[in-house]
């Protein structure tokens, strides 16, 4: 276990330095820098600019020098924001947008998972077939249609809760149910196929054979191995979420971290486009590995050894 | 039992809703006032999409920041109703002859914080600007000063540059040439001033609300950053007596619609075009809901005048003259824009006449297509390059939903109009500017708003060596009119320059002019007094709310 462990992070600093690297490469490979402008600055001031900000070096020394930096877990300063340090931006924007992604991630991971046992013990009947059209809905519908939807009846027409901004629960509320809307479909469906699948199989004949109550034999039986699936797209949708969405942020004015990952390569704001995107892999990195423990305590069967990493 | 349960969830989820909708903000609704002064004087405003680059005029670079400074600076002087300067923190100054020298005598004003605003704030802050460690964009605003380009480059000492404390109240400004406009630049949030004492000793003095000293209006007195400033009346303000206000939120807002629904419930009481979706701008223009002004900018299609066949002027004016303005107007902006008919637009004043700029040049341009004059010159451009049809051009556009309208009209006039068909190119927006820099283009879109009030900020765009003309269009004779104007402080020969050059660059047409900007924004009715400055700037200085 402990040598299992001890692989993985090394294997998760390698992935992460690889992704540094490429990130570093392509966003110096895109045309365009932090200071093209319609109104074009006079050379010398853009040159001034980029010995400002350590641009004016050769990409390779400013390569080590962002790596050094990094190992020393300082991420430089925004070139846009130039009073704010990527960490800030990162301190103050993350526990914004993972207090609204763990609402969603709740509210999708509970709901799902009863909806979708729901529509699975309910096979082709009515309360199936309404589940799986809301699912397809909840898929198909982009959250840029949702959110101002909600926006217009919850806020406007009915006006039950806020629609913008941040700082009292209430606030959190419409933009929590618009970013779990997606997710939650998705788990309903895997969790409905997943379901059918396991109740199909011979122990749970078994077990009911043996008069178990039927909720004992979901809870028990039935829900432990069906939920495998979707504990493996908990990790990759954990971290995204968690990391903030353009979209619901940018309606609802909430001051999260998803703008970050639009705007600063539309600013191309070096500094922060690093930042951001090496926070996440770093984020996604470690929820894949936690998913990965996680298996072996659900579902014995999978065994975590030195051998199996991969 | 399932059904129990996702019974169970639903009514939760409802219930909640209620509970928490009780606790929600109330609605107001908005009829004309009754116009006595409300008790509270606290507005919102919806003009901000996101956290400014900074509240130092150094770091300003951007309308956002702009805004802001707007309510928070106030430097030499302040802009008036057509563009002068008129009195700000200098009570009065004296100029020589040629505007080359000015003398700026400076009013007892104090900082925020109690410290009294000096001759010495400007002279730091016009030289930290100009000092090329600190990288300031708009440093190029300060050339005009002695010696300003060359501290910038690097080729002279902070000494030499033309600006000198000579007392605490007293600002001597000498200019490289005679620079009328100078003064409607010290109205301009890079010029004003810093408090030298506290950026001394704290150089992030201006990211956060604690640190923050200014001598406006309003000071700051909080800043959630990515999510809210908030403004409070700044009793330290030399003018203090008229301002009404006693508090200005800013949220920022990224989402128009969201802004839009803000203003109808009431969070928001006043905005610029931020809180205005396009696809309603119509209408709420239409209703009154929303008001346009005109806003000196101007949108034209450039020409590479280095591509064959756009090197050809009866090409370039062949597709001018295509163009019918006056539909792309009114039925593709919907927005109260004009036609433009020449390159300096509305707004923009002559200061030798005390009229528009424009209004005194006529029309150079029709606002319908001239379909058969276009053809014949078209016909004619092709044969002077010994080209028997129109090779395929691209017109390129950065992506972008109102850009991409107008490029789609446009070819539509040019296959209507003179039967040729032009590609079009859609790339990403720091694309479109390398290959406009880098001359990998036909034609393209181009839009220019000015940095100061004089036609001049618009008629150097196409000077020759001008960092800004793409179209690589060349003129000896338009260059040598507009540095002509660029030696007198003589308005009256200055004028005629810069018309006589307008009409070389409308023959010539490297550029096609197609309209001029509105500026739309919304009030709540018992919002009063908003100042919208001519240059786009917007005060609230001496707004005030009266009764709802």
């Amino acid at each position: 276990m402990f040598r299992y462990v001890g692989k993985r992070l090394v294997l998760m600093l390698v992935s992460l330095w690889l992704i540094a690297s490429l990130t570093f490469v392509l966003m110096h490979s895109i045309p365009g820098d932090p200071f093209t402008s319609e109104k074009k600055l006079p050379k010398q001031t853009l040159e001034n600019l980029k010995a400002k900000y350590g641009l004016d070096k050769p990409l390779p020394v400013q390569y080590v020098q962002y790596l050094g930096n990094l190992a020393m877990f300082d991420l430089g300063i925004s070139i846009k924001s130039t009073t704010r340090t990527v960490n800030d931006i990162l301190e103050e924007g993350f526990p914004v947008s993972a207090h609204l992604g763990i609402q969603s991630i709740l509210v999708a991971l509970v709901a799902g998972i009863v909806m979708g046992m729901i529509a699975a013990a309910r096979q082709n009947r009515m309360s199936d077939y309404i589940l799986m059209v809301l699912a397809v809905i909840g898929l198909s519908v982009p959250a840029f249609v949702l959110a101002p939807l909600f926006q217009k009846y919850f806020g406007m027409n009915w006006n039950l809760l806020p629609v913008w901004g941040w700082g009292e629960f209430e606030k959190t509320i419409l933009p929590s149910i618009v970013l779990a809307f997606s997710p939650l479909a998705l788990v309903t469906r895997l969790m409905r196929s997943s379901m059918l699948e396991v109740i199909g199989q011979d122990y749970i004949r078994t077990a009911r054979a043996k008069g178990l109550p039927p909720i004992r034999v979901i809870s028990r039986h039935t829900l432990r191995n069906a939920i495998i699936p979707v504990v493996t797209i908990m990790g990759p949708l954990t971290a995204s979420i968690l990391t903030g969405s353009f979209v619901v942020e940018q309606i609802f004015a909430i001051p999260g971290l998803g703008k970050y990952f639009v705007e600063s390569i539309t600013n191309r704001d070096y500094p922060v486009i690093m930042g951001v995107t090496i926070f996440y892999s770093a984020f996604l990195i470690l929820m894949n590995f936690l998913v990965d423990l996680l298996y072996g305590w659900i579902d014995p069967r999978i065994k975590l050894s030195g051998k199996e990493a991969s | 039992m399932g059904k129990g349960i996702s019974r169970g969830i639903a009514f939760l989820a409802i219930l909640s809703m209620v509970v928490l909708a009780a606790c929600g903000g109330g609605n107001s609704a908005d009829k004309a006032g009754t116009g006595e002064l409300a008790e509270k004087q606290e507005i919102t405003l919806g003009n901000i999409p996101s956290e400014p680059p900074g509240l130092d005029p150094l770091q300003a670079k951007d309308s956002v920041s702009g805004d802001i400074l707007a309510q928070t600076m106030v430097g030499l002087t302040k802009m008036g109703k057509n563009g002068e300067a008129i009195p700000g923190i200098a009570e009065k100054w004296d100029a020589n002859e040629d505007m080359t020298k000015i003398t700026f005598h400076l009013r007892d004003a104090q900082w925020s914080n109690g410290d009294p605003v000096t001759a010495e704030d400007f002279e730091y802050a016009w030289k930290r600007m100009l000092d090329p460690k600190n990288g300031a964009v708009y440093a190029y605003q300060l050339f005009y000063l002695k010696n300003g380009e060359k501290y910038n480059k690097g080729k002279a000492k902070a000494d030499d540059v033309g600006v000198k404390a000579v007392d605490d109240k007293t600002l001597e400004v000498e200019l490289e040439q005679p620079t009328p406009y100078f003064l409607s630049l010290t109205t301009f949030y890079s010029l004003r001033p810093v408090p030298k004492k506290v950026v001394e000793k704290n150089k992030d003095w201006a990211s956060e609300a604690d640190s923050y000293v200014c001598n406006g209006p309003f000071k700051v007195k909080s800043w959630k950053h990515d999510a809210k400033i908030v403004l409070e009346k700044n009793d330290k303000y030399y003018d203090a007596d008229k301002v009404k206000l006693t508090q200005i939120n800013l949220p920022f807002i990224a989402e128009p619609k969201t802004g839009y629904q803000m203003f109808q419930t009431g969070d928001v009481d006043s905005s610029n075009s931020n809180i205005v979706p396009t696809d309603l701008t119509k209408k709420l223009l239409d209703s009154g809901e929303a008001k346009g002004a005109p806003q000196i900018a101007t949108y034209t299609v450039e020409f590479n005048t280095k591509k064959k066949p756009f090197n050809n002027k009866k090409v370039r004016k062949a597709f001018s003259l295509a163009i019918d303005r006056k539909q792309i107007v009114e039925n593709v902006l919907e927005g109260g824009q004009e036609p433009a008919n020449g390159w300096v637009p509305w707004g923009m004043p002559d200061f030798a006449a005390g009229k528009d700029f424009a209004e005194v040049h006529g029309k150079y341009i029709e606002p319908t297509a001239q379909a058969d004059e276009a053809k014949k010159l078209l016909e004619e451009g092709l044969k002077e390059e010994g080209l028997e049809k129109m090779p395929e051009m691209t017109y390129l556009y950065n992506t972008d939903d109102g850009h991409k309208k107008i490029a789609e009209a446009l070819q539509q006039m040019w296959k209507e109009n003179l039967d040729v068909n032009v590609k079009l190119g859609n790339v990403e927006w720091k694309v479109f500017l390398e290959r406009k820099t880098a001359g990998d283009f036909d034609f393209a879109r181009f839009g220019w708003l000015p940095d100061y009030i004089d036609p001049m900020t618009f008629m150097d765009v196409y000077m020759t060596d001008s960092g800004n003309n793409d179209t690589k269009f060349s003129n000896k004779k338009y260059d040598e009119l507009i540095k002509k104007a660029k030696s007198t402080a003589d308005q009256k020969v200055r004028m005629k320059a810069l018309h006589d050059a307008e009409d070389i660059l409308m023959d010539e047409m490297p550029v096609a002019p197609l309209y001029w900007y509105t500026r739309v924004y919304m009030d709540k009715d018992y919002v009063k007094n908003v100042y919208r400055a001519i240059d786009g700037s917007v005060y609230y200085e001496e707004a005030y709310l009266t009764e709802k």
